[in-house]
């Protein structure tokens, strides 16, 4: 194993939540499926008793085998464990303004609902 | 019983910073450190060469941490963060609807090596800043980010 003494190539992201989006599956231009779909994540107060809750929502993509068994399995709805990393895409609006939008770009997604 | 499903949202990424820090102290006396990184990771294409993407990430540190970020980072630093993915959506002066997605740092590496350090490795941290409570707001800095001329003894 060789050594290196660059900085280590560390993006990575675990998070839970609920699906409140699920896009068509698609086929990109590298011939490979992809699916994209939003999870909503709650932080809820360290303590029981507080109410105080935070939501976030995330934008998730998958490609390939992985993106097919998204599409088979994961509905809006589901509560599922993502793991993965960040990416950001750049983009330009109307008034021709590059922007930046950061993505999760799953590496496994796992579902948590409980089975009856 | 009923079971609450777990809530996780765990971020870990090293990058160096693009600007200087944007540091303020708010209102209230609490430090604020904004900064941006870039994340490089490098693949194989499909070619079979090397190439690199780059993602940029904005990273939000508050209290110590935002102080300490202050003190040491400047464009270029390279840093290592461990921290939480946050949704911030706001209106803009016209009116628009804009969202951000970043990072509230819980914990912060300084990864650059001085001098010193040349011939005497830092010792490994391993000890948590302590920073999971996800309502304080409020995470201690990583000692071992601290350099030693901090340390008054």
């Amino acid at each position: 194993m060789s050594r290196t003494h660059g900085l280590p190539e560390l993006n990575y992201i675990v998070f839970s939540g609920t699906v409140t989006q699920k896009d068509s599956l698609f086929w990109s231009k590298y011939n490979m499926h992809v699916i994209r779909f939003r999870v909503e994540n709650t932080v809820s107060s360290m303590e029981p008793s507080s109410d105080r809750k935070r939501v976030y929502e995330l934008a998730v993509e998958a490609w390939g085998g992985l993106a097919e068994d998204i599409d088979r399995t994961v509905a809006t709805g589901s509560s599922v464990l993502v793991e993965g990393s960040l990416v950001s895409r750049a983009y330009v609006d109307r008034k021709k303004e590059e922007h930046h939008k950061m993505i999760v770009k799953a590496s496994s997604v796992k579902i948590l609902d409980v089975r009856s | 019983m009923d079971i609450r499903m777990p809530s996780i949202n765990k971020v870990i990424i090293t990058g160096n910073l693009v600007r200087d820090p944007d540091t303020r102290i708010l209102e209230n006396g609490t430090h604020m450190a904004k900064m941006s990184i870039a994340n490089n990771q490098r693949f194989r294409g499909r070619d079979g060469t090397w190439q690199e993407k780059t993602c940029f990430v904005t990273v939000v540190a508050w209290r110590k941490t935002a102080e300490l970020i202050s003190e040491y980072c400047r464009k270029g630093s390279p840093v290592l963060i461990e921290g939480e993915l946050t949704y911030n959506a706001w209106e803009d002066r016209d009116g628009n609807q804009r969202s951000r997605v970043e990072i509230n740092a819980r914990r912060v590496q300084f990864l650059e090596r001085r001098e010193q350090d040349s011939y005497q490795e830092r010792p490994s941290s391993g000890k948590s800043s302590g920073g999971d409570n996800h309502d304080s707001d409020e995470p201690e800095p990583d000692i071992s980010s601290i350099p030693d001329d901090d340390i008054p003894f």
